[in-house]
């Protein structure tokens, strides 16, 4: 069953929505950044962006009334922001890997 | 001015000019492909004017009342942008075809007089709709005036007519790629095509019951634009990626077909989120709602990639403005259909929400963010070989300040634009739809409060901006390039050999 947003909570639940996009955004950006210059600190900003990521969906399912199959979705936002950039990294580097040349092997290869 | 004086001028003009335009160099596609671009940015400049003309009428209602209505304003804007977006990926695969399949395009003079013959068909529809905007709705006004559908209000004719040219289309690139050779972005285009043309067919048929009616109408507008039109830009896009970056082919294919999947995966039952107020079955609150919830993950998600490849490869670009199009295209895109979508997509506040301005502001964004950036990008790359494949990396003569300024122009106009509508669109949620009641008298009082109003009013504004861009950047593509003598920058991908088909492969003679 559908309970609308309650008037006074309508920016936000807009503001919460937008939030999770944004969020989820700079913790794809710092997890990859992070990986990629294997900076520790930009990992730990990129779960604390995650860790804002939760509570912005938390913010949300409150102000949409989200309850019964509807938290299913809450569920799957939750596991998908964090799992799919991973996902999109281990992609990024078996894709980059297999493609690029293969160093040359064999005698003289190295000379 | 004395006779030999008058000589040297003309033929300085005259060497200019062959340093300018280099059209013997191009292809057949390609020169065809020039012939979209330049319908394209009519078109373009046709949008601004009329939705120009529409803002103005918003602020002051009796403003060109009788003369050029409202309604009539509002579906023209539409209308060319729909077109003019169409021109531009039209144009931009034939422009591609031929460097892709490596050999001439098949079926040239039949593409030719096809361009021509949808030219002039889109000429008449716009004419007569300006020409006749009030009059009784009869079985002949549906087949020669207007259908009625909003977005697509082709008449009948125009209909038939769109599908028998986008057949020819697909006859000229499926041919093309038969007689030549086939490759990952090949396949997936001419699949997308045979999808593109279909769905057109689900908005030409009436039913008697409004909620069917509607249930159709939606495949094609959104399956168009959140299915076929995102697979046909991610074809352009990993052909333009391997142009201006020198990104392996490999790389791009792959990240094609992942994309595609992602999208459709999400993309094709989210169209549920339009099926919320038609009069559909209760069900589609759900999956609509849910798929569409969905549909940011990959636009997230491909944020990794990006960041990988940026600073894995540190690739350089051979052509700067279309580079930064095709950035903009991937913000744009990321903020216009990811935030601005994900903010009212639920039934739950899309309820308030649907047809207000919010709703309009997140379509401004969307689209010029997913499409005309990216047609704004293929059309760069266009110019570059049109001039000769010339130099336009960084340093350029006028240190490239029209594309920059036009680029910054028309981005922050957009910007400015959708918050404007944003901000008219909650107050006209908030006080139309759930204190009103989406009541006739709720839809007036809505449209006179001071936060609606003032929203017009910097929409306006910032149309202007956008309008002031537009001018920048039709001034830029006329000149970009004239003059410049040094050959376009190499670019390769750093971390190994490029993928792409050189461009000078294939044949260049005339056709």
């Amino acid at each position: 069953m559908l309970d609308p947003v309650e008037l006074q909570r309508i920016a936000i639940a807009a503001l919460s929505a937008g939030a999770i996009v944004l969020f989820g955004a700079f913790y794809a950006v710092c997890l990859a950044l992070g990986r990629l210059k294997t900076l520790a600190f930009l990992l730990r900003i990129s779960y604390l962006a995650y860790a804002a990521l939760v509570v912005a969906t938390v913010l949300f399912a409150w102000a949409m009334n989200l309850a019964g199959w509807w938290l299913v979705l809450v569920v799957v936002l939750l596991v998908g922001y964090f799992v799919a950039p991973r996902a999109i990294w281990r992609l990024s580097v078996a894709t980059h890997e297999s493609s690029e040349p293969k160093p040359p092997t064999g005698a003289g290869g190295n000379e | 001015m004395p006779a030999e004086a008058a000589m040297d001028v003309g033929a300085a003009v005259a060497e200019d000019t062959a340093v300018a335009l280099n059209t013997r160099s191009l292809t057949a596609g390609q020169r065809l492909a020039l012939k979209y671009f330049t319908v394209a940015m009519v078109l373009f400049v046709a949008q601004m004017l009329f939705g120009l003309l529409a803002g103005i009428q918003f602020l002051y209602p009796e403003f060109l009342y009788g003369v050029l209505d409202f309604n009539v304003n509002r579906m023209v804007h539409i209308n060319a942008m729909i077109v003019w977006m169409l021109y531009g990926f039209i144009g931009s695969v034939y422009w591609l075809v031929e460097d892709e399949a490596g050999v001439e395009l098949v079926g040239a003079k039949l593409a030719n007089i096809n361009f021509w013959v949808l030219t002039s068909a889109v000429a008449v529809v716009v004419v007569v709709y300006l020409v006749v905007q009030v009059g009784p709705g009869k079985q002949s006004t549906i087949w020669l005036i207007n259908e009625g559908r909003e977005y697509i209000e082709a008449p009948r004719w125009a209909d038939i007519g769109i599908v028998v040219c986008m057949g020819v289309f697909f006859y000229t690139i499926a041919g093309t790629f038969m007689k030549g050779r086939w490759s990952g972005i090949s396949g997936t285009l001419v699949l997308d095509l045979i999808a593109l043309a279909g769905l057109y067919l689900a908005g030409m048929f009436y039913t008697t019951n409004l909620s069917v009616d509607q249930y159709w109408w939606w495949w094609v507008v959104h399956l168009w634009v959140e299915a076929t039109w995102e697979v046909l830009v991610g074809c352009i896009m990993a052909w333009g990626l391997m142009k201006t970056l020198g990104a392996r082919r490999e790389i791009v294919t792959t990240w094609l077909y992942i994309e595609v999947a992602l999208m459709f995966g999400a993309g094709i039952l989210g169209l549920g989120h339009h099926y919320f107020w038609i009069g559909t079955p209760e069900y589609w609150l759900g999956i609509g709602g849910f798929f569409s919830a969905l549909e940011p993950i990959p636009l997230v998600a491909m944020v990794v990639h990006a960041v990988y490849d940026a600073g894995r490869h540190g690739f350089q670009s051979s052509n700067h403005p279309a580079l930064a199009w095709l950035i903009a295209h991937a913000f744009g895109n990321f903020l216009g259909a990811g935030v601005w979508g994900f903010i009212h997509t639920l039934p739950q506040i899309n309820l308030y929400t649907h047809g207000t301005q919010w709703t309009a502001s997140h379509g401004h964004l969307a689209f010029f963010g997913a499409y005309a950036t990216i047609v704004i990008a293929l059309i760069y790359i266009a110019l570059q070989r049109w001039r000769g494949d010339v130099w336009m990396s960084a340093d350029l003569p006028d240190r490239g300040w029209k594309w920059k300024w036009s680029l910054i122009l028309l981005n922050v106009g957009m910007m400015g634009m959708t918050i404007a509508l944003l901000i008219a669109g909650y107050e006209q949620s908030f006080i139309e739809r759930a204190i009103g009641g989406s009541t006739w008298a709720a839809f007036f009082e809505g449209q006179t409060q001071p936060w609606f109003v003032q929203g017009m009013q910097w929409r306006m504004i910032f149309g202007v901006v956008m309008t002031a861009g537009l001018v920048l950047l039709l001034w830029d593509l006329l000149t970009i390039g004239r003059g410049e003598t040094r050959p376009a920058k190499e670019v390769h991908d750093p971390a190994g050999p490029s993928g792409a088909i050189e461009s000078g492969a294939l044949s260049r003679a005339p056709v």
